[in-house]
């Protein structure tokens, strides 16, 4: 087995509701992410995908637990050390317009994260940076001084995951990252997080609800149901023989197409 | 024969830009049958919401304008008809669910005083009658307590019961076509699964009423619909049924974006297959060549030059391309439209 990069132990979080109750997203979780590995977590809404991914990103303090990358534990570090700490995982979201600022130039929204963590300290040097950024999500060097609406939805995506790759981190978290794009696209992206694995080594936690996508995508995968994990396996594993009664009431529901073309060629085979 | 219950004829639709009338719609054919179910699918900007707005007559003016073409509904030509005429079509003969219930139901009144508001536009009922008839209309899309149920507000609901409020608003007048667009896109799996079902269940209980199911994804056709027409870039591409078109589609559209959804039951090795680049900008100037040429891997010379005629295969098959011209048989007829 790989070394695990990212360890998650026994994570909890709760929010305050009226009347002094509380609601629990995160309940008692525990995963590991190795190194390369792409983790597909799958679940309906409200049962704490996105909480998870939040949490991991340390927009919430969980209560409880532990999260390590590279065996470092992440609460107890300050300064230079979080920074540091952070730059190794980075975040995709589902909607990239909202995710931009849009007034400011594609070029400006790479630099920014470059310009907090004081990475490539020459302007030139960003700006190569940021043009093999592009490079890499198939977008043209020209991109670098338009603006976000100059874009289609698409492209807006392959902008979010450079932004996200400006740290050169080692995981990224991608939030329903292709659920808000059409067929054809969706496609196109997948393709792309699947290269950034190959080519850079990424490591990835894919969120969706979309379980068809996952079993593409995905090493791994996750089916989160009220903040825990009911089933954790192999992809392969997973969906020929699905054990939690959730994950097969999932997979039921999926609306299917019968008939259906077998693609001709896949374009390229995969290791 | 009895006549079709809705003929879409060369619709044409635009929208006004600073640049001028941008076509979005450009010369659409469809036909519905009584009874029938169709599903029709596109990516974004394809025009298939535009279809359903159309012919609801809730296309925003003046910011949208039919510039052209008729819509045929129960032998009258939709667009001659006033204001108050379409009125009373809506919503008793011709109904329409969106996809987003919590945007289509108004916060500040109870679901039932809005069922009961569906109902008294096109029907006189009194209180205790109203009441009543609220309470059968929530119980017929399988929501429980109906008579405490009326008295919720839509926030006090989940997606899947306000989605079912919804189909019990359109169904009030029992309607000759329900029109779907993207019902069931903002729910989750499993409460797809039952509003799907519940639909079935509808389309199966009413035989005459037809469907129009507007949406991007097979699996919910499939779950719906005998025939699926496919638009791009406001054009439709290609047409037949579901079954036909889904295991040998004959556009290299419907191909691409048949292959390009993963699949649950045959995933793929490897990388999708994927259409490269993106459906083409909304532009003023007519189009003389095929408007999938960028994206096709099996384009040829006269897909450049020459505006793309429709060929009509067996069995209501129907495709605009060129390559049938060359693989076609002497059986098939070219022609401008369906």
């Amino acid at each position: 087995m790989k070394p695990a990069l990212l360890t998650v132990e026994d994570l909890h979080l709760s929010f305050p509701l009226a009347r002094g109750r509380r609601i629990r997203p995160l309940d008692g979780l525990s995963f590991h992410l190795a190194r390369g590995e792409i983790l597909g977590i799958a679940g309906e809404s409200g049962c704490g995908k996105s909480t998870l991914a939040r949490a991991l990103m340390g927009f919430y303090r969980p209560e409880r637990g532990h999260i390590r990358i590279d065996g470092q534990e992440r609460s107890g570090l300050k300064g230079k050390d979080l920074l540091h700490w952070q730059r190794k995982m980075q975040m995709v979201f589902q909607d990239p317009l909202t995710s931009l600022d849009p007034r400011q130039t594609i070029g400006d929204a790479l630099m920014e994260p470059m310009d907090i963590h004081g990475l490539h300290a020459h302007r030139e040097a960003r700006r190569q940076q940021c043009r093999s950024l592009l490079q890499a999500v198939g977008l043209p060097a020209s991109a670098l001084e338009r603006l976000p609406r100059q874009f289609s939805g698409g492209q807006l995506q392959r902008i979010g995951i450079a932004r996200a790759l400006s740290l050169e981190p080692e995981i990224l978290i991608a939030d329903e990252a292709v659920s808000a794009l059409d067929v054809s696209i969706q496609a196109q992206i997948i393709n792309l997080f699947r290269e950034l694995r190959e080519r850079m080594g990424l490591s990835i936690i894919f969120i969706s609800h979309d379980l068809a996508v996952l079993r593409t995508l995905c090493d791994r995968m996750a089916v989160m149901q009220a903040g825990q994990f009911v089933e954790m396996r192999s992809t392969e594993e997973l969906c020929r023989d699905p054990q939690h009664p959730y994950t097969r009431q999932l997979i039921a529901a999926i609306p299917r197409l019968r008939q259906r073309r077998q693609p001709s060629s896949p374009s390229t085979s995969h290791p | 024969m009895q006549e079709p219950l809705l003929v879409i004829e060369n619709l044409q639709t635009a929208i006004s830009s600073p640049r001028g009338l941008m076509p979005v719609i450009d010369r659409l054919n469809l036909t519905l049958e009584a009874g029938e179910t169709l599903g029709l699918i596109g990516e974004s900007g394809s025009g298939k919401t535009m279809t359903g707005m159309a012919i609801m007559d809730l296309l925003p003016k003046p910011q949208v304008q039919i510039t052209g073409g008729r819509l045929i509904f129960q032998g009258q030509d939709l667009l001659r008809l006033t204001p108050r005429e379409r009125q009373r079509l809506r919503g008793a003969r011709i109904s329409m669910i969106f996809q987003d219930p919590m945007a289509s139901l108004s916060p500040f009144y109870t679901i039932g005083s809005q069922i009961a508001e569906a109902i008294h536009v096109h029907q006189y009922l009194g209180h205790r009658e109203t009441r009543r008839r609220v309470c059968e209309l929530l119980d017929d899309v399988g929501i429980t307590e109906p008579e405490r149920r009326m008295r919720l507000f839509p926030h006090q609901m989940s997606g899947g019961m306000r989605q079912r409020v919804m189909i019990a608003m359109a169904l009030a007048h029992e309607p000759d076509l329900l029109i779907a667009d993207e019902p069931t896109t903002a729910l989750d799996v499993t409460i797809q699964d039952q509003i799907l079902k519940l639909l079935a269940q509808k389309l199966a209980v009413r035989p005459t009423m037809s469907l129009l199911l507007v949406s991007h994804n097979w699996g919910v056709i499939a779950a719906l619909c005998q025939r699926v027409a496919v638009m791009y870039a406001g054009r439709l591409v290609e047409e037949g049924r579901l079954d036909k078109l889904s295991s040998a589609p004959a556009h290299p559209y419907t191909q691409g974006l048949l292959d390009s959804i993963p699949d649950w039951d045959h995933p793929t090795a490897g990388l999708l297959p994927s259409l490269p680049g993106q459906a083409p900008a909304l532009s003023a100037t007519r189009r003389t060549r095929c408007d999938f040429l960028d994206r096709c891997s099996a384009r040829i010379s006269r897909c450049h030059t020459e505006a793309v005629p429709w060929h009509s295969l067996p069995e209501g098959h129907g495709v605009r391309c060129h390559l049938q011209a060359l693989s076609g048989s002497l059986s098939q007829q070219e022609g401008f439209g369906p």
